[in-house]
């Protein structure tokens, strides 16, 4: 079998793919003069490969952009398109651009260009496939016009995962035009426009990530730099340390650092509120790195983490699949605080917030400080320590709010005074 | 000691007003008057503490010795009034009140990145006394009392956001208690100040006067439906804008 045949399919199935599904009608008027027609398919995202199916962003995370981790992957946008007719005199291009790139100064002219050739074929038969690489798509939206590619010869021929670095937050729309153009470079017929963006570029990570120690928890804080837009959610990780060699995040022996100061109490449950077996999975690698601690301070002075020393901006798709496994909450973007539960009293969490943008782009990750969980006691505990005996109520309170009351204040004044004023 | 100071205050009030009368040229309200409306702010400790048979002081050992402010409201109805005596009614009030501390650390005692709640869910059925007599004399001050019965319903949230118990057995964080309550106040006719304001006011909207009130109250919720009841009554002053209408 080829080299290049295996490569090609190599890449062909790392990347994830893409699909656009034209129907081009191409109808001859006349000789020499071809009219084309594209319509677009109502299923036009389909997937060659199923295995990627499974990665793909759900449609609230814009599937069809191109983010960091897609680019730096190389991933194909691939397009099937049927052609009714070939024009004989023309070939199949394919542009991308920020501008109607069927106008020939926006191909041609030298400091008019705005965009830029991504992919062509000479179609031999009705049904052409086109594959388009997503780094010649990225690689290309910041450039100035003379540093945009002229021709398909321009382009790279390998992946080049520095074309994805650029430095503004934020989408950038463009089109991708595939069109045929005769040996003048004009456009025959009606060309069929892709729309897509390109967003690269994450989020910078929260700053000043803090965590204290709550009831077989961890809560974290964190702050914001000014210049951090387009968060859409934060990502916590949290890495509970192992106090055996195969601990394996199970909190049987964790638990029990903690048992002497229950035994004291004599009061508490020595199972009560004990965290879920789920904490810390994947935590082998660390395994003894840190003692159990009693749980009398909470804050421990290190704990060892894949994100510690953290990484260097922007984080790289191997990077955040290594650490997919500690992820351990997500919140909405304008929170600035989270409470993870579900850990082994006294023993070490590592634990680090990332900011993400509405693609799933990462910037950078920042480490919180290392705390141990602990057995808290609430204000229900200490009164039934007390020899209260009050509650079990079955019945659920409603939940007044201040709206709510206010609500109901004005519905009574309005209602009195409808009443008053019937009365006069 | 607060509701001493209470007392005091009340009792200073109308020395205070009475210096503040502009003038004798002030006259009542004069569309008809068939309720009234409170918002009120107030400051509160549960006297859960006070409870007999409890060892130690659970309350005060988490939420700390200091009253915390709620908020709420109350509506009469004024079925019996003659303005140069005052009014008798029927109210209802509700209010909401909650403090929050941090959970200590179950070995030390220290305190922890968890939080730990009380809320409280006030509502109480009450017969109002309003004395309008010096007010009718060019007074501008009303004072009131009210007595009846109050039902608190109460939750406790623990650090993971729950109400359950840890104890075996142990009895979940949520109740209702009730009991008897009175309450002692003064308020400030505020039409006094400005009478034309005033009658514009009614003319407009039908409100015949306006009232800033402090307010004393004792709430002895010491019964529950079942079991024993959380003592989440006690003392309370009140502060806030009252209108009749």
């Amino acid at each position: 079998m080829p080299r290049g045949w295996l490569c090609f399919r190599a890449m062909f199935r790392s990347a994830f793919l893409r699909s656009a599904v034209a129907t081009a009608l191409l109808l001859a008027q006349a000789a020499g003069a071809q009219q084309v027609t594209l319509s677009q398919t109502p299923d036009r995202r389909t997937f060659a490969d199923p295995s990627r199916q499974a990665t793909y962003r759900s449609a609230s995370k814009f599937p069809d952009w191109i983010n960091y981790a897609d680019c730096a992957s190389n991933v194909l946008l691939h397009f099937q398109l049927a052609v009714t007719s070939i024009p004989t005199n023309g070939s199949l291009q394919v542009w991308a651009g920020t501008d109607d790139c069927s106008k020939l100064e926006a191909r041609t002219g030298e400091t008019t260009r705005t965009c830029w050739p991504v992919s062509g074929v000479l179609p031999s038969q009705q049904n052409v496939s086109v594959d388009v690489w997503s780094q010649h798509v990225v690689g290309y939206v910041s450039k100035t016009a003379a540093e945009k590619p002229k021709t398909f010869a321009d382009l790279p021929t390998s992946s080049t995962p520095s074309l994805c670095t650029l430095s503004a937050q934020g989408a950038t729309a463009l089109k991708l035009w595939f069109m045929f153009t005769d040996g003048s470079n004009n456009v025959m017929g009606t060309p069929y426009q892709w729309s897509t963006s390109v967003d690269v570029v994450g989020p910078s990570a929260p700053t000043a990530v803090t965590a204290s120690a709550g009831d077989g928890a961890v809560n974290l804080s964190w702050t914001v730099s000014d210049a951090v837009s387009d968060v859409a959610e934060y990502v916590v990780y949290c890495l509970q340390q192992s106090t055996t060699s195969d601990a394996g995040g199970t909190t049987d022996a964790a638990t029990s650092s903690d048992a002497g100061a229950l035994a004291d109490a004599g009061t508490a449950a020595e199972d009560a509120g004990s965290p879920s077996e789920d904490a810390g999975t994947g935590a082998t690698e660390d395994a003894g790195s840190a003692s159990p601690d009693s749980g009398t301070s909470g804050t421990i002075s290190a704990c060892a983490a894949p994100w510690s020393p953290e990484p260097a901006s922007p984080l790289t798709s191997e990077f955040l699949a290594s650490i997919a496994k500690y992820e351990c909450g997500r919140i909405g973007g304008t929170s600035r605080s989270s409470r993870v539960s579900g850990f082994a009293y006294g023993v070490p969490v590592a634990v680090a917030v990332a900011a993400v943008d509405q693609v799933d782009n990462a910037g950078g990750i920042r480490a919180g400080n290392c705390v141990a969980p602990v057995r808290t006691i609430s204000f229900w505990d200490r009164y039934e320590e007390a020899g209260g005996d009050a509650g079990s109520c079955s019945y659920a309170p409603p939940v007044f709010s201040g709206n709510a009351l206010t609500f109901s204040a004005l519905v009574g004044l309005a209602a009195a005074l409808r009443l008053r004023r019937k009365g006069r | 000691m607060r509701a001493r100071l209470a007392l005091l205050a009340l009792c200073a009030l109308p020395a205070a007003a009475s210096a503040a009368i502009p003038g004798s040229d002030y006259q009542p309200h004069q569309s008809s008057q068939d309720f009234a409306l409170e918002l009120r702010l107030n400051f509160f400790k549960p006297e859960i503490d006070s409870a007999p048979g409890l060892k130690g002081t659970p309350y005060e050992s988490t939420f700390g010795g200091d009253t915390h402010l709620g908020f709420g409201g109350e509506f009469d109805w004024q079925f019996l009034r003659n303005p140069h005596i005052g009014s008798i009614g029927l109210g209802v009030g509700v209010g909401r009140w909650s403090t929050t501390a941090k959970a200590l650390n179950y070995v030390d005692l220290t305190a922890t990145g968890d939080d730990t709640t009380l809320h409280l869910w006030q509502f109480a059925g009450l017969g109002v006394f309003r004395l309008e007599a010096l007010a009718s004399m060019g007074i501008p001050l009303v004072p009131f009392a009210k007595a009846g019965l109050g039902y608190t319903l109460w939750r406790s949230y623990g650090p993971d956001g729950t109400y359950t118990s840890r104890q075996p057995g142990g009895n979940r964080a949520i109740g209702g208690s009730y009991g008897f309550q009175w309450s002692a106040g003064l308020a400030l006719l505020l039409d006094t100040f400005d009478p034309s304001s005033a009658k514009n006011l009614d003319e407009a909207t039908g409100v015949n006067n306006t009232y800033l009130f402090v307010e004393y109250t004792d709430a002895a919720l010491n019964a529950a439906m079942s079991g024993s009841a959380l003592r989440v009554g006690g003392e309370s002053l009140t502060g806030g804008l009252a209108l009749e209408f």
